[in-house]
């Protein structure tokens, strides 16, 4: 899983698209609402969609105060977690990419972060040493969906230039290892509301700003090489 | 069938209209301008994207990609470190800082959009980096606002009031983001999918009202203003996911084409 991965998706998914839309339009011209429909939806799409559908449960299964609401959250990040591999592997294995699903991948990814994110700012972390310190989730989480936010725009925009601006936003390693560090920080600390997982809130909080700094990292690189291509025209 | 042939022609012919009028009134391409229009109207004002197609030297290119107009736009997305720190300061100049820098900004994500409007100012770097401080801004005053739970007088606390709707509007961004971006790779009909409705400008009035209200009452105990902001904070959610729901209605109907 990654950006990477996303990205390997995205290009798959829409030369597979292509592909499919031209043969239908030379086998014949209008090809049936079923057939198109059935093109759309599927078996990765709907696990997309399946993800996607799962942020209001997660949000709902956060505020059940008891200890089956605190391990359906945990357990339903893991499999979105889980799923986003999945859904990537399945697309490119059986090529069933459509344009659709490689738009709604990411899409659903950063729905997940996000909601993760702005659910454990609710409950601020008591940090053994220093007491309750309400800005300590709360600082990494707006760095992180402030990074998306911004993305997000440079690649919107880039689609709308020339080709070298779209270059200079092509994903690099970074990517990787930002969703990684991101995916594991957010499964330690939801896991970590629990009294018997306690332990592990240091490390989950310390791998949040590694993710958060990766993120900024990234978004730095990318920011740098936009204003090269802008300095040349 | 024919009824319906005619119905399409007027449509079309105000849509054409509509296109000329736009690439007759600035210098920029046709294939910039659409895209460009529809990001700008997305904030709630109108930026002409002024595109010079010759080569200028690297200094005159600095120079006109920092305008006024971008300057204000950056001091917006330095303005929001700002916002979380001052947020965080217990006393009644901090309530009173954070609530202020989120006026500020409201007010100028205005003013840049006229500035560049009537000056003639704008740049393609400006038309992306307006809408990224309107939404850096927002996002990060909600993710703020969760972190303190509201109290309301016969309930007690309660925490998910103003998580939902706050991860219902970073949610709708970032799918429109998304939309959009997928959009640009696509043809022309996606790209009409997706022009900015009505719908955007009253969202994001009721956004930044309804976020002025619940900063300004954070330490106060009056409770119908707090009640204000949060119902305000639910009108501005709803209407969010109900524009893309027209987004995505539009868009439904063109991939089934």
């Amino acid at each position: 899983m990654g950006e990477e991965d996303t990205a390997t998706v995205d290009q798959n998914s829409f030369g597979g698209g292509k592909d499919s839309l031209l043969r239908n339009r030379h086998s014949s011209p209008l090809p049936s609402p079923t057939q198109l429909s059935s093109k759309v939806i599927t078996l990765p799409t709907v696990l997309t969609l399946g993800r996607v559908a799962a942020v209001p449960i997660l949000v709902a299964t956060f505020y059940v105060d008891c200890w089956w609401g605190r391990t359906a959250t945990t357990s339903i990040f893991i499999a979105a977690a889980i799923t986003d591999w999945l859904d990537g592997y399945i697309a490119r294995k059986m090529r069933l990419g459509s344009e659709f699903g490689a738009f709604l991948d990411p899409v659903a990814d950063k729905l997940m972060v996000a909601a993760t994110l702005i659910l454990l700012c609710t409950k601020p972390m008591v940090a053994v040493v220093l007491g309750p310190v309400p800005w300590l989730v709360t600082v990494p989480s707006i760095a992180i969906i402030g990074r998306e936010i911004t993305m997000s725009a440079v690649r919107e925009w880039a689609a709308s230039q020339n080709g070298k601006l779209s270059e200079a936003v092509a994903v690099n390693s970074l990517g990787k290892w930002k969703t990684a560090t991101q995916m594991i920080a957010l499964t330690i600390l939801l896991a970590s509301r629990d009294s018997s997982f306690e332990r592990l809130l240091p490390s989950g909080i310390g791998l949040l700003y590694v993710s958060a700094g990766l993120s900024i990292w990234s978004l730095v690189v990318y920011m740098r090489k936009i204003w090269r291509v802008l300095l040349k025209k | 069938y024919s009824s319906r042939t005619s119905l399409r022609f007027p449509i079309q012919i105000s849509r054409h209209q509509h296109r000329l009028s736009y690439f007759s009134s600035s210098s920029s391409s046709e294939q910039s301008r659409p895209t460009s229009s529809s990001r700008n109207s997305f904030s709630g004002h109108g930026q002409l994207d002024s595109d010079d197609n010759s080569s200028p030297p690297p200094s005159q290119s600095s120079s006109k990609v920092l305008t006024l107009p971008t300057v204000l736009t950056l001091g917006r997305v330095a303005a929001v470190p700002l916002l979380v720190a001052t947020f965080y300061v217990d006393s009644w100049w901090g309530t009173t800082a954070t609530t202020s820098i989120f006026i500020a900004a409201a007010i100028t994500d205005w003013l840049d959009g006229y500035l560049a409007r009537k000056m003639r100012l704008g740049s393609a770097f400006g038309a992306f980096l307006d809408p990224v401080a309107d939404k850096l801004m927002v996002a990060a005053t909600l993710i703020l606002l969760c972190t303190k739970p509201i109290q309301v007088a016969e309930l007690g606390p309660l925490p998910w009031l103003l998580t939902v709707p706050s991860i219902a509007i970073i949610g709708r961004e970032i799918t429109m983001s998304a939309v959009r971006e997928w959009a640009a790779s696509q043809n022309g009909k996606l790209l009409e999918a997706v022009a900015v409705n009505n719908l955007g400008k009253w969202k994001t009035a009721t956004q930044m009202t309804a976020l002025t209200i619940l900063l300004a009452s954070r330490d106060s105990n009056v409770g119908w203003l707090v009640a204000s902001g949060a119902g305000l904070l639910y009108v501005s959610a709803g209407l969010s996911v109900w524009s893309l729901a027209v987004y995505m209605r539009k868009i439904w109907k063109v991939l089934m084409k």
